[in-house]
């Protein structure tokens, strides 16, 4: 659609722009996302660059321009639309959400917008993320650090799961937004907690509560009624068993999930994704480690009860949890560039500060995720 | 090169290596040694206070390929 | 230097596995994910430390005299790679609300120094400028780990556009985002001393009245990035390397916002 005389461009916040004035080449560098577009335009173009300003309209900027110019005016200005340089200074102001809503999250709508490209798109997106039901099984160190961070992100509707109270202990990994009493004397729940630190952020947020732990006898159907999102990170009495008996309800319901990462021995894990039919189950992870952990057999401990013998750190908890909220992010914004056919699963190593990823294949004859 | 601090002969153990982090699932090697094929995680954090719960998982689930592994 | 008299276990997190490679050993210790390959002639020697749950390095030669000598060798060597420990420590971990971390610490501080080196950390004073999405969440993180100190640094109130990253709540708009975290502090770590700075920083020479203000400094961490983390790291790197104080610019700031610290 043509551009109407009298609109009044505006080259928003958040992108910087230089110029490269031999070659004639405009390079725009999105700050959020440090993407960079590069235009080669003639000269008289990008001196209209500074222009525009919400001052001068189509109209003023084009006066003197004979007529092939101010098509080709038109035409970059339409460009500059399309890849979401150019946008109405209002735009935040216009979106479908509340005031109080949109003020909290300008940043991730800034952010979603140099991605994204267009108000148009970003709204959508967001409202995708604000109408979600998101499932959280597990609200321990990681889990209810990840719930902190979905509700910054705007999701508005959960149902938690985790039968247990905070403890003293609990002030060592678990982010605590709120002040707490954590003696043994006056226990807290941890779903109670949780959804009182939701309410400060949020006033329309939605919790269902289930102070219950995940077993083979929980009812699903029931549990995960109207769910459209699962995030698991109930590691007891094994992450593997748990992640198996939801991905398997997950695949038959299509409803995506994470495997949440950060559980022992993998402290600082970064999730994994799962999209029925698209990406590898939890059954197909099994039968990949199955494989190749066929070999690795560790001899029994001899130490039987290591139930506080194993360690943490509060900020190895933070990376997974954020790690997994980026993956609920770009799930929900689908760019495009989320998990395809290969799953796999991506490990910070404290020792030398690296990132490890191995790739995972669907298995062609998973009784649960191929036809 | 530098003779390491622990050797064969005089020690009776050496060091062969030093990884900072294990990852890739293909880097595993080993002889059997025993009946069960644990991942680390859950051999590496097992509780024992989670032992009997652990057969009603399995029988539950069952996975092909025995045990499950994550 | 380590005591022979002190009860033994193998650690919870480390796990042994046998290898393809005749006599040797894989020693996994889970928490940092390293892994030890050790050859062992004797596999008496092997069974010994896959069965140690409370035994001294002096009980196990008397026990085995044939192979006293390698026995104290190698459990003198596991105490020191953190695969072994003093049992008298792990009650200690085992009583402490802190059992994770030092846990996690043991990973690569031997037995013999760790509860040493808890006080060392709880000796420590870090100061940490810029308390925004990056720098509250950094806060906590720090102080979770123990250390004794921490000074807070950062001029803003907290604002409704802070919320969606970070410690903040609803409750704490139009607060100093110092004292926010101040008061929650207070509450979640007893025993850590925390002050605060409300300066907006302009200059260096804030930067050295503040640091002899408060002393001996162990850490400065940079997670300021107003006007931009440039600004402020050319005020904060000079009077850190002056004064021989390691220091980290946090990443997340514009431009950079999932890079790591460097």
């Amino acid at each position: 659609m043509k551009l109407q005389d009298d609109y009044k461009p505006y080259l928003r916040d958040g992108v910087d722009v230089y110029v490269d004035d031999q070659r004639l080449i405009v390079t725009f560098v999105f700050l959020s996302t440090r993407q960079r577009l590069q235009v080669k335009a003639e000269q008289w173009l990008i001196q209209l660059l500074p222009f525009f300003d919400r001052v001068h309209s189509i109209a003023e900027l084009s006066h003197e321009l004979p007529e092939i110019k101010r098509e080709k005016l038109h035409l970059f200005l339409s460009y500059l639309q399309s890849k979401g340089l150019l946008v109405d200074s209002e735009w935040l102001r216009q979106l479908v959400f509340d005031d109080e809503y949109t003020s909290s999250l300008q940043r991730q709508l800034n952010f979603m917008l140099d991605i994204l490209g267009s108000p148009k798109c970003v709204s959508k997106a967001q409202n995708k993320i604000q109408c979600a039901q998101v499932a959280i099984f597990g609200l321990g160190a990681v889990g209810s650090a990840l719930f902190l961070e979905l509700l910054q992100m705007g999701f508005q509707n959960f149902v938690l799961v985790d039968e247990k109270n905070l403890r003293p202990d609990s002030s060592d990994r678990h982010t605590l937004p709120l002040a707490i009493d954590l003696s043994l004397e006056t226990p807290t729940s941890k779903v109670d907690y949780y959804e009182k630190c939701a309410r400060t952020l949020n006033k329309n947020v939605r919790i269902r509560k289930e102070k219950i732990k995940l077993t083979t006898g929980t009812e699903l159907d029931i549990l995960l009624n109207k769910v459209t999102f699962v995030i698991n990170f109930a590691d007891e009495p094994y992450i593997g068993y748990t992640s198996i008996r939801l991905s398997r309800y997950c695949v038959e319901n299509d409803i995506p999930m994470i495997v949440g990462g950060g559980f022992d021995a993998h402290l600082a894990s970064m999730g994994e994704l799962i999209i029925p039919k698209l990406t590898p189950c939890s059954d197909c992870y099994n039968s990949y480690f199955q494989e190749t952990l066929k070999n690795w057999k560790p001899i029994k401990h001899a130490v039987r009860d290591r139930s506080k013998g194993i360690g943490g750190l509060k900020s190895m908890s933070q990376f997974s949890a954020s790690s997994v909220a980026l993956k609920v992010f770009r799930y929900f914004v689908n760019t495009g560039c989320q998990a395809t056919e290969n799953g796999g699963r991506g490990e910070f190593k404290f020792r030398d500060y690296s990132i490890d990823y191995f790739s995972v294949r669907r298995n062609p004859n998973c009784a649960v995720c191929c036809d | 090169m530098a003779k390491p601090k622990y050797d064969l002969q005089t020690h009776g153990f050496e060091e062969v290596s030093f990884e900072a982090g294990m990852m890739n699932g293909q880097e595993y090697t080993g002889g059997c040694s025993g009946g069960r094929s644990d991942c680390c995680t859950r051999t590496c954090s097992l509780d024992e206070n989670f032992a009997e719960s652990e057969k009603g998982w399995e029988d539950f689930l069952k996975v092909e390929g025995g045990q499950v592994q994550y | 230097m380590i005591d022979k008299t002190e009860n033994l276990r193998l650690r919870p997190s480390v796990s042994i596995v046998s290898t393809a490679t005749e006599n040797v050993w894989e020693f996994f210790l889970s928490n940092t994910r390293q892994v030890r390959h050790l050859r062992i002639r004797d596999q008496r020697l092997i069974h010994l430390v896959t069965q140690l749950n409370g035994t001294s390095i002096a009980d196990l030669v008397k026990e085995h005299p044939d192979i006293g000598s390698e026995i104290a060798h190698l459990f003198t060597a596991l105490v020191e790679w953190c695969i072994v420990e003093y049992q008298s420590v792990s009650k200690t971990i085992f009583d402490s609300t802190h059992y994770r971390t030092l846990n996690f610490l043991s990973d690569f501080i031997p037995s013999y120094a760790l509860l040493s080196e808890q006080r060392r950390f709880r000796n420590s004073k870090v100061i940490l400028i810029g308390c925004g999405g990056v720098g509250s969440l950094l806060a906590d993180g720090i102080a979770a780990i123990g250390v004794g100190e921490l000074t807070l640094w950062d001029p803003d109130d907290v604002k409704n556009n802070n919320l969606n990253r970070g410690l903040f709540t609803r409750q704490d708009v139009g607060k100093s985002k110092v004292r926010v975290l101040a008061d929650r502090f207070e509450k979640l770590y007893p025993d850590l001393k925390v002050t605060t700075v409300t300066e907006l920083l302009e200059q260096e020479t804030q930067i050295s009245r503040h640091f002899g203000k408060l002393g001996s400094t162990d850490l400065v961490i940079n997670a300021a990035d107003y006007p931009n983390v440039d600004v402020t790291s050319k005020l904060i790197f000079p009077t850190c390397m002056n004064l021989k104080i390691p220091h980290i610019v946090a990443g997340g700031s514009w431009f950079h916002r999932i890079n790591a610290a460097l």
